[in-house]
């Protein structure tokens, strides 16, 4: 209801101001839930580190540290890019949006192609549990728990990395066609914000599975 | 990280050097992470372990995802969200060593 | 704004197509969207109550299998928790009327409200599909290692439905967040806001905050169910009772979810039949947040005869008793708000009347299942049916109830048959009471829930709730007939016509599309009613 005719405003709001605060409202509260959701495994996790503190530090001696310390910097990486990307963005930059976007999601498929090669190493030795478990270790059945435990962590986590993808995809496509213009700045925020939790994930995921008992 | 004084107008969000300064952290960060772990700090390993994290996210949210400059209710949901997390984590530890 | 056109351009009329109603973003569409869906699942998990108490009718169980027994409660209870309670009044009342009360023209996010409704129906669908297969019995909990390493049942594609369910609510939940904070008219205070809102906005914190937790708990099981995961599993070392712990993180609140509307809606209907502005306005408004945020903190007293740790159980045992601190507060205020008052026995009326009785009940009866020992005798019986009964149909029920009818001129601007609509809230009443009362005594004798089976000397009572549930279900059926034919033959609503206080009550009704002609400014407190001299 504001004189000025945004035509970046919804129908609904009444002006610019009220919907970027309501969005980035709206968005903080998204990934409330998100932290909720990734809590309940975290819950489970400590309860059964608590429990099994030999064998958790026994089998994350089996995840690559390797692999998990380069996922780790392609992650940190994409989330500077795509800051950038934020940036570029607000200034209406198209070119620098297009490339940093670009990075950003190349990053995700990087980070998913990898996580690939773990994955199928694990399906390999057979220590995906379940009926495919046939991993021969000390603590016999009772390692499944752990690997269950990371599987449902990184897989879930590598879901959310894989919808940034396609978002950040669509987004790149969106921005190299100038359909991005500045007054639209906010998606590309709100995408950032999502990409920054994703990378929050993996910040703690990767010490706990993969960094314990190492000494 | 007082370093986004200037050109934190309305829509230029952060300046770009706190980006590369926090990147760089992050990297440090990282580092360190890997390389605690192959030290033998007995209990301690995984408090220290879980404090670097803490920090990276720390910078992660504040820079990055803007949080620094962002209005008081995002601050709650934040905080909001900490303590949900906490009481699952305090009454189910609770629980299991209680028993 | 009551210019009277010969036809009115409103939010039914606005447009007539499937098309207009499927890819809607109009806040007031989406709630008829959902009131639809929500009433048919009602009716199904209806039905399925009704045959297995005309199965309870003898001892031995003559109608039914045990197996087929077992199917239809937990039919019973997974639709009428997940597909009915949940989105009852939030998503049908509170879609749209949020946006009407603070003096907005819709939702903050219109086109994620609508999606949360295909959600809703796609969870709908896995949960059906689930039961046209053969069902699920496991009971409405899925407490493993049964759900996940035994159940010879459709658990997977229920947990799925209701994983997707899940974010249906969550999406409601965070759109009325956003719009109670960002988008109330110029004027309308924090303070100024109708009770219904606070009630959905402590509502909305707990669905954004709990049920996430229960959408990673049901994908675990799920995992544990289809793939052979380990996290709950003992034969691997996982814990059983972490499942307990997960899932009540969630159903614990989401009992609030339930109910907590059905306090903000008794809250308008209190007031606005008895003309009066609600005593205790503040106290009222932060007891919902109150219960909201202990909701939290109870979940154990779910666990008390499981093997969570006793002295857990002695916190959890008294943080629950503290809930009934802020409910009381409500009931307290609601009743002081009588007093003095004009009051006006209309059907709405009827309903809130009923609310406050049943509602009573169900939350005294709830200190004892609250206390540790008397827990340890009244767990997993009748008793404990009794009371989230009382609860669950006679609070968060009878509310949606009230709310419908006392909404229903303004949602389709058409006047429902007043003598049957009172005639239904007394059947409603009397069979409610007939149906549940006599569980309590029942589950006070020890009969457990869920059996098929029960000692011959039990039968009066189950009997006497069949019977119960008979004139339960007159009392849900009528309702149906009057208001479908209200929307044929109905008197033509006018804007105001119960004279309440609110902004939904200056518009036209139905409202327009985008709810106000012009711009909105608050002057006033809510329920600004006249001033008595006593």
């Amino acid at each position: 209801m504001s004189s000025d005719a945004n035509p970046y405003l919804a129908h609904h709001f009444d002006d610019i101001v009220q919907q970027h605060e309501s969005v980035s409202l709206g968005m903080w509260i998204f990934l409330l839930t998100e932290i909720m959701f990734f809590g309940g495994i975290f819950f489970a996790y400590t309860i059964y580190r608590f429990l099994y503190p030999d064998m958790f530090h026994a089998m994350s001696h089996h995840l690559d540290v390797t692999m998990g310390t380069i996922n780790t910097g392609v992650l940190l990486t994409s989330s500077l890019t795509m800051a950038l990307a934020v940036n570029a963005a607000q200034r209406g930059m198209k070119k620098r949006l297009v490339t940093m976007l670009g990075v950003t999601c190349a990053a995700g498929v990087i980070f998913l192609v990898i996580k690939y090669f773990e994955y199928a190493h694990k399906f390999h030795v057979g220590s995906v549990p379940g009926r495919l478990w046939t991993f021969e270790t000390e603590f016999g059945n009772q390692a499944q728990l752990f690997y269950s435990l990371y599987f449902g962590a990184t897989g879930l986590h590598g879901l959310h990395v894989l919808i940034g993808v396609v978002i950040i995809g669509v987004l790149t496509i969106l921005a190299w066609k100038d359909k991005l213009p500045q007054g639209r700045a906010q998606r590309v925020e709100m995408v950032g914000l999502y990409w920054h939790f994703v990378d929050l994930v993996w910040i703690f995921v990767f010490p706990l599975f993969y960094l314990i008992g190492r000494t | 990280m007082g370093l986004n004084e200037q050109a934190h107008g309305q829509d230029h969000g952060h300046s770009l050097k706190a980006y590369y300064l926090v990147y760089l952290l992050l990297m440090v960060g990282l580092a360190a992470t890997v390389w605690v772990a192959y030290i033998d700090l007995g209990w301690l390993s995984t408090p220290i372990a879980m404090a670097i994290a803490t920090t990276k996210a720390f910078f992660v949210v504040m820079i990055f995802m803007h949080v620094k400059d962002a209005t008081p209710m995002i601050w709650v949901t934040i905080v909001m969200g900490l303590v949900g997390l906490s009481l699952g984590f305090i009454f189910l530890f609770c629980d299991y060593a209680a028993r | 704004m009551s210019t009277q056109a010969v036809e009115p351009k409103n939010y039914l009329n606005a447009a007539h197509t499937v098309r207009s109603w499927l890819f809607t973003v109009d806040h007031k569409r989406i709630a008829i969207l959902y009131l639809v869906s929500i009433s048919f699942f009602f009716f199904l998990g209806g039905a399925a109550a009704f045959i297995f108490r005309l199965d309870l009718m003898t001892p031995q169980g003559d109608l039914l299998q045990s197996d087929t027994y077992n199917r239809l409660f937990t039919m019973h209870g997974v639709i009428m928790v997940f597909l009915f309670l949940v989105p009852s009044i939030p998503a049908t009342l509170g879609n749209f009327l949020v946006p009407i009360m603070i003096g907005a023209r819709d939702l903050a996010f219109p086109k994620i409200n609508l999606m949360s409704w295909y959600l809703y129906m796609a969870g709908g669908a896995c949960i059906l599909w689930a039961i046209v297969d053969g069902g699920v019995d496991t009971g409405w909990t899925f407490y493993t290692p049964y759900s996940t390493a035994f159940a010879k049942s459709n658990v997977a594609i229920t947990l799925v439905g209701i994983f997707i369910a899940g974010f249906s609510s969550i999406f409601t939940g965070f759109n009325f967040i956003v719009t109670i904070h960002k988008m109330r008219a110029p004027g309308m205070t924090w303070f100024r806001l109708p009770l219904f809102i606070w009630a959905h906005y402590a509502t909305s914190l707990i669905m954004v905050l709990a049920t996430p937790v229960l959408a990673v708990t049901v994908f675990l099981a799920a995992l544990e169910r289809l793939f052979g995961f380990g996290i709950f599993d003992a034969s691997k070392g996982g814990d059983p009772v972490l499942f307990q712990h997960l899932f009540w993180f969630y159903s614990h609140p989401a009992v609030y979810i339930m109910i907590l509307p059905s306090l903000g809606v008794v809250a308008e209907l209190i007031s606005a039949f008895s003309r009066k502005r609600l005593f205790g306005y503040r106290f009222v408004a932060f007891s919902s947040i109150a219960i909201a945020a202990l909701g939290f903190l109870v979940w154990g007293h779910h666990m008390f005869v499981s093997t969570q740790s006793p002295y857990l159980g002695i916190v959890f045992s008294l943080i629950s008793f503290l809930v009934a601190v802020p409910s009381a507060i409500k009931v307290f205020n609601y009743t002081a708000t009588l007093y003095k008052g004009s009051v006006s026995l209309d059907s709405p009326m009827i309903y809130a009347l009923g609310f406050i009785g049943l509602f009573v009940i169900g939350g005294l009866t709830g200190i004892f299942l609250a206390t540790l020992a008397t827990d340890v005798h009244l767990h997993d019986t009748y008793f404990v049916v009794a009371h989230f009964h009382y609860i669950m149909v006679g609070g968060a029920l009878m509310g949606y109830l009230g709310g419908l009818h006392f909404w229903w001129p303004k949602i389709t601007g058409r006047l429902y048959s007043e003598f049957w609509a009172k005639i239904s809230a007394g059947l409603v009443f009397a069979g409610f009471n007939f149906t549940f009362f006599p569980q309590f005594i029942v589950g006070y004798l020890g009969n457990p829930r869920r059996y098929h089976f029960y000692p011959p000397e039990f039968q009066i009572y189950h009997v006497m709730s069949t019977v119960g549930s008979t004139i339960l279900g007159f009392g849900y059926i009528i309702p149906v007939i009057y208001l479908l034919a209200s929307l044929k033959w109905g008197k033509k609503a006018p804007a105001n016509p119960w004279e309440a206080k609110g902004l939904e009550w200056e518009i036209p009704s139905p409202p327009p599309t985008e709810n106000f002609t012009g711009p909105v400014v608050v002057t006033e407190e809510a329920y600004a009613y006249p001033v008595r001299k006593s």
